[in-house]
């Protein structure tokens, strides 16, 4: 049968996910703490039909396969908001925080918040862990940058410490999986958290007042969009000659 | 059957295969690492004489071929601390469950374990074994493994006499016929943040594209005169 019909399909599946990415990367180029996501593209082949003896089996292409879409956890640039609640990572690490199943996940920082309960809690909703409590009607919080939280209950009041932020990095964070927005699960592929007060063991350190800026960058995303959709249109001008094969097979019989 | 219609037929099924190989490559032109395939259909001359032979006239014709083209692709700039182009010859070597294979797509990354690891998840071959690189190691262009100032592994590349010997395996990375072994290239030289990309050049591609359509044409027109030219003659014979 007409292979070239099939292998241009996946071809053009192939390039429509690349351009689905890269409008989601878009769309999100100044979400605070945003990860862009990249579609990668694997050859795809399927070894050839039994060989005759003495001739190695020539393993046939059969198109294009997406390895499935990668986070770029590259840190995006900080800007600074002034905001005493703004937290942002200077650096790798995830603050860890609990899900609403009582699991964990982990968030890039981002505008925190004091959940009705008292506790500290990521831009989402949910409470950092270990829970830091903050007692009702403080004048200010404070992070420092590494990690420790403070709290002065009248301007002119002595900082108490009401908890230690710490920070989790993986061995491959492009495989953790997004579940809330902002927010990740760890998945077989990223390996187990390994926590550290922030600034020591690879992590990076707090910085209050300022946001981490989205990592998409503008140029990057054009060129690779120019790309995708020169290949898809490229696709399918072989489904256009496959096609033309075909029609000129069933003209084999004229009349 | 008749010849003519036989020969037909065989460049036309032939045609039908070059267009796979042509198709293959032209949607793989954003594939890091691929390497393109160049069909090559028997001649002519020869195609008509194994369909003319009779022992091989039951048989199925015989299929185009392919052999690889392993230039180097154009290498672009991605700014990720773990792709890694190769400058000059030679390939990553990884370890995949059909042995050793070969490639010289850079897109890696790290796994659960800490393992340098291609995008299949195959670990990438270091001169010791797979390579381990712990949170904050960092890979230089000569391919040494740095954590905290210090060297604690190197990247081995593998150089081929003959790269002619390499063949395509299942996954799409490279594998060389039985016997012929690489050397290990005693300095590595790499771009790294840099990605080399396929060497599939849209032009080419599309020429072939259209080449082989026009092939399959001639070929249809060719089976039509002949079945014209039969039908008459048989008409002509009826009126007598």
């Amino acid at each position: 049968m007409n292979d070239s019909l099939y292998i241009a399909a996946t071809g053009m599946q192939a390039q429509q996910l690349s351009i689905d990415a890269i409008a989601n990367n878009l769309a999100n180029v100044s979400t605070a703490g945003f990860k862009k996501g990249r579609v990668q593209f694997q050859e795809m082949m399927h070894a050839g039909p039994a060989p005759a003896a003495g001739t190695a089996a020539a393993p046939l292409g059969i198109g294009i396969a997406v390895g499935g879409q990668v986070k770029d956890f590259a840190p995006g640039s900080l800007t600074q908001t002034g905001s005493a609640m703004d937290l942002a990572i200077d650096g790798a690490g995830f603050l860890e925080v609990t899900l609403a199943d009582g699991s964990r996940g982990y968030a890039r920082g981002g505008t925190l918040q004091v959940s009705k309960d008292g506790f500290l809690a990521a831009a989402s909703g949910h409470v950092l862990r270990p829970a830091i409590h903050i007692p009702a009607n403080v004048h200010a919080i404070s992070v420092a940058p590494d990690g420790k939280v403070t709290v002065q209950a009248h301007e002119k009041s002595a900082p108490v410490e009401v908890g230690q932020i710490e920070l989790a990095n993986f061995g491959n964070p492009a495989a953790l999986n997004m579940v809330a927005a902002g927010v990740y699960a760890p998945t077989e592929g990223s390996g187990e958290a390994v926590f550290g007060r922030p600034g020591t063991q690879g992590v990076g350190r707090l910085a209050q007042g300022a946001l981490e800026n989205s990592n998409v960058t503008l140029v990057d995303e054009m060129v690779t969009l120019m790309v995708a959709q020169r290949a898809y249109e490229m696709a399918s001008k072989v489904v256009q000659a496959s096609d033309e094969l075909m029609s000129m097979t069933n003209n084999l019989r004229r009349g | 059957m008749s010849n003519a219609f036989v020969a037909a037929i065989h460049s036309m099924q032939n045609d039908m295969r070059t267009m796979e190989t042509v198709s293959q490559n032209m949607v793989n032109i954003a594939t890091p690492g691929y390497k393109r395939a160049i069909a090559i259909a028997p001649a002519f001359g020869e195609a008509l004489a194994q369909a003319q032979a009779p022992a091989l006239q039951a048989q199925l014709p015989a299929a185009v071929s392919s052999v690889l083209d392993l230039s180097s692709g154009t290498v672009k700039q991605t700014g990720q601390a773990l792709d890694l182009a190769i400058s000059g010859d030679g390939f990553f070597e990884l370890e995949t469950p059909e042995g050793l294979a070969y490639t010289r797509a850079g897109d890696f990354r790290r796994d659960a374990q800490g393992r340098l690891v291609s995008q299949q998840g195959f670990a990438v071959q270091g001169l010791g074994g797979a390579l381990q690189m712990g949170p904050g190691a960092t890979i230089d262009a000569q391919g040494r493994v740095m954590h905290d100032g210090r060297e604690v592994g190197q990247l081995k590349l593998v150089r081929f006499a003959n790269p002619k010997l390499l063949h395509k395996t299942g996954a799409g990375l490279l594998q060389p016929a039985s016997g012929a072994a690489g050397t290990t290239d005693p300095r590595p030289e790499l771009q790294v943040g840099f990605l080399e990309g396929s060497n599939v050049t849209p032009m080419r591609e599309m020429v072939a594209l259209m080449q082989t359509t026009r092939h399959f044409e001639a070929a249809q027109k060719l089976y039509q005169g002949y079945d014209e030219a039969l039908g008459s003659a048989i008409q002509k014979l009826g009126q007598f």
